[in-house]
C-alpha cells in the first residue's frame, strides 16, 4: 500500500498555477501609431491630415506626442487628437468610445522640431483602446499659414498579462 | 487571470484518484490559458498617399523581409481617392506567406473616406513579405490623394525563446486502479515544462515602418527627416531601408537614440524602375528614454551619396522588446 503525503501534493499541484500567476507571461510592452502630415494647413485634405486605425488589441495610451517643423513665421496653433469613431455597443461601454486625448503646439515665431506631449496617466481618466475598436487620429492647424510637417504619434502600451 | 480553485487533499484520508485527475485538468486549463496569451500585437502603416498612375510599378510595393516568424491578423485600407479610382486593393505575397487574403476599398471621392477592414489571420514564416497596392481605375489620369494601409500582426514570444510546450494532461486514468506514481510525475513535468518556457519566453516582436515618396534632388529637407518612436529600453534586432532612385544616389535609415545613430543602413539605388534593398542586423540594446522633443529616439531617412531626386524610400525597423 502506498502512502500519499497530502501536503506534498498539494504543493505539487499548487507551485504551477502560483508560477504562472506570478511569472508567466507577458509585461506591458510598447508600440505607437502616427500620423504624418506636410505641409498641413486647414485646407489640407482631410485624408492627409486624419489616420484611422484599429486597435488590435486592448491598450492603454501613455502618449500623444506631436513634433512640429514650422518655418513660417505666423501664430497658430497645432494640435493632434485622438478620437474614437466606430463602436460595437453590445460589447464596449460608452465611456470607452467618449475618451479624447489631444497635444498642441502654440507658435508666434518660426521653429523647428517644436515639440508637445500630453500623457494621459496624469488625467483622471485614462485612455483606453479596445482590440476592434477604430480610432481616429486628427491634425488641424489653426492658422492660415501652413507648417512644413506635423507628425503626431501615439505610443500605447499592452495591458499587464498575469495570466 | 484568477487561477482556478484546486480540490486540496488532507492526510489521513483514502486517495480518490479522481480529485487528482480533476485537479490535473484545472492546472491544464490554468497553463493553457496563459499560453494562450502568448501573443504581442502591433501594427505598421504602409503609405501610398500621392501614389498616381505615373508612378513606377516598384513604388508600389514594400518589400519586408522576415527577420522573425509572425501572424498578420488583419489588413484596413483608408482610401481618399480622386476622379476616376474605382477601387485599390491590398496583396500580400511572398515564399514564406500563406493563408493571405487581398482587402479592397472601393473609392468614395476625394474628400471621402473610404474604409476596408478584412480580419484573417495568414502566416509570415520566413523571406520576404511582399506588400502590393493594385490600381483599378476607369480611365487617367488618377490620384489617390490619401491612402494608408494597416498592417496588425502578432508575434508569439515563443519564436524568440524556448518552443512553447501546450499541456494536455494524457495519463488520467486513475480512478480504480493503482496510483501510477511515475504516470503523476510525468504529468508534472510537462506542466512544469509549460509553464517555465512561458516565463522564459519574454521578448516580444514587433515592427515600425518610415516611409517618405518624392523627395526633391539636392539638400533633404528636415521637414522629409525624422519619425519620433516610442521611448522605451528596446533592443533594434534588424533595420531594413528600401529605395527606388538612380544609381547614383543611396539612401540610409537609421534607428537614433537622443544623440547619436545605433545602427542603419544604407541602400543604393538601382533605377528607377526597381527598388533596392539593404539590411543591417544586430544586437545592440538601445536605451531610449524621453519624448519630450530634442532627445527623442527617432528613424532618421538620411542622404548617402548623391543629390538625385529620390522616388521612394522606407525603412523597417524590427524590434525585440
Amino acid at each position: 500500500m502506498t502512502v500519499i503525503s497530502a501536503s506534498d501534493l498539494n504543493t505539487d499541484l499548487s507551485n504551477i498555477p502560483f508560477n504562472v500567476l506570478s511569472a508567466g507571461s507577458d509585461a506591458g510592452v510598447l508600440y505607437s501609431f502616427s500620423l504624418d502630415t506636410l505641409d498641413l494647413i486647414s485646407t489640407t485634405n482631410v485624408g492627409l491630415r486624419t489616420h484611422d486605425f484599429t486597435a488590435p488589441d486592448d491598450a492603454f495610451v501613455t502618449t500623444l506626442h506631436l513634433r512640429v517643423i514650422n518655418t513660417v513665421v505666423a501664430s497658430k496653433t497645432i494640435t493632434a487628437t485622438l478620437t474614437a469613431i466606430s463602436s460595437d455597443e453590445t460589447s464596449v461601454p460608452d465611456y470607452l468610445n467618449q475618451q479624447t486625448v489631444s497635444a498642441a503646439v502654440t507658435f508666434s515665431t518660426a521653429a523647428t522640431h517644436f515639440a508637445s506631449s500630453d500623457h494621459s496617466s496624469t488625467s483622471l481618466t485614462p485612455v483606453v483602446l479596445v482590440k476592434g475598436i477604430t480610432y481616429r487620429l486628427t491634425l488641424t492647424n489653426s492658422g492660415a499659414s501652413n507648417v512644413d510637417r506635423a507628425v503626431a504619434v501615439l505610443s500605447v502600451r499592452s495591458f499587464k498579462r498575469r495570466a | 487571470m484568477i487561477p482556478r480553485e484546486h480540490l486540496r487533499f488532507t492526510d489521513g484520508s483514502t486517495f480518490e484518484a479522481s480529485r487528482l485527475t480533476q485537479n490535473l485538468r484545472l492546472l491544464a486549463d490554468d497553463v493553457n490559458d496563459a499560453l494562450a496569451r502568448r501573443y504581442a500585437y502591433s501594427s505598421f502603416t504602409l503609405d501610398f498617399s500621392t501614389v498616381n498612375n505615373t508612378f513606377d510599378p516598384a513604388e508600389f510595393a514594400y518589400q519586408i523581409p522576415t527577420l522573425f516568424a509572425y501572424d498578420i491578423v488583419g489588413v484596413e485600407i483608408e482610401l481618399y481617392a480622386a476622379t476616376n479610382v474605382t477601387s485599390v486593393t491590398m496583396t500580400v505575397t511572398g515564399a514564406g506567406v500563406s493563408g493571405a487574403e487581398t482587402t479592397t476599398a472601393v473609392g468614395a471621392g476625394v474628400t471621402t473616406r473610404a474604409f476596408a477592414q478584412n480580419s484573417f489571420v495568414a502566416q509570415v514564416a520566413s523571406g520576404t513579405a511582399t506588400y502590393t497596392l493594385s490600381v483599378a481605375a476607369s480611365s487617367t489620369p488618377w490620384t489617390l490623394t490619401a491612402c494608408r494601409v494597416n498592417v496588425m500582426i502578432r508575434t508569439d514570444r515563443g519564436n524568440a525563446g524556448a518552443a512553447h510546450p501546450m499541456w494536455t494532461p494524457s495519463n488520467l486514468a486513475f480512478p480504480g486502479k493503482t496510483t501510477n506514481e511515475a504516470a503523476f510525475d510525468a504529468e508534472i513535468v510537462a506542466a512544469d515544462a509549460s509553464t517555465d518556457a512561458n516565463i522564459a519566453n519574454t521578448k516580444r516582436l514587433r515592427m515600425e515602418v518610415f516611409t517618405r515618396r518624392s523627395i526633391p534632388g539636392g539638400a533633404m529637407a528636415a521637414s522629409d527627416q525624422d519619425l519620433p518612436i516610442p521611448p522605451t529600453t528596446r533592443t533594434v534586432a534588424q533595420v531594413v531601408t528600401g529605395v527606388v532612385c538612380a544609381a547614383t544616389s543611396s539612401m540610409r535609415g537609421a534607428v537614433r537614440d537622443s544623440s547619436s545613430e545605433l545602427v542603419g543602413a544604407t541602400a543604393t539605388g538601382t533605377g528607377l524602375s526597381s527598388l533596392a534593398l539593404a539590411t543591417t542586423t544586430t544586437t545592440a540594446a538601445v536605451s531610449i528614454a524621453s519624448s519630450t522633443g530634442a532627445s527623442d529616439g527617432l528613424i532618421r531617412l538620411s542622404r548617402g551619396t548623391g543629390t538625385d531626386a529620390i522616388s521612394f524610400v522606407y525603412t523597417v525597423a524590427y524590434w525585440s522588446l
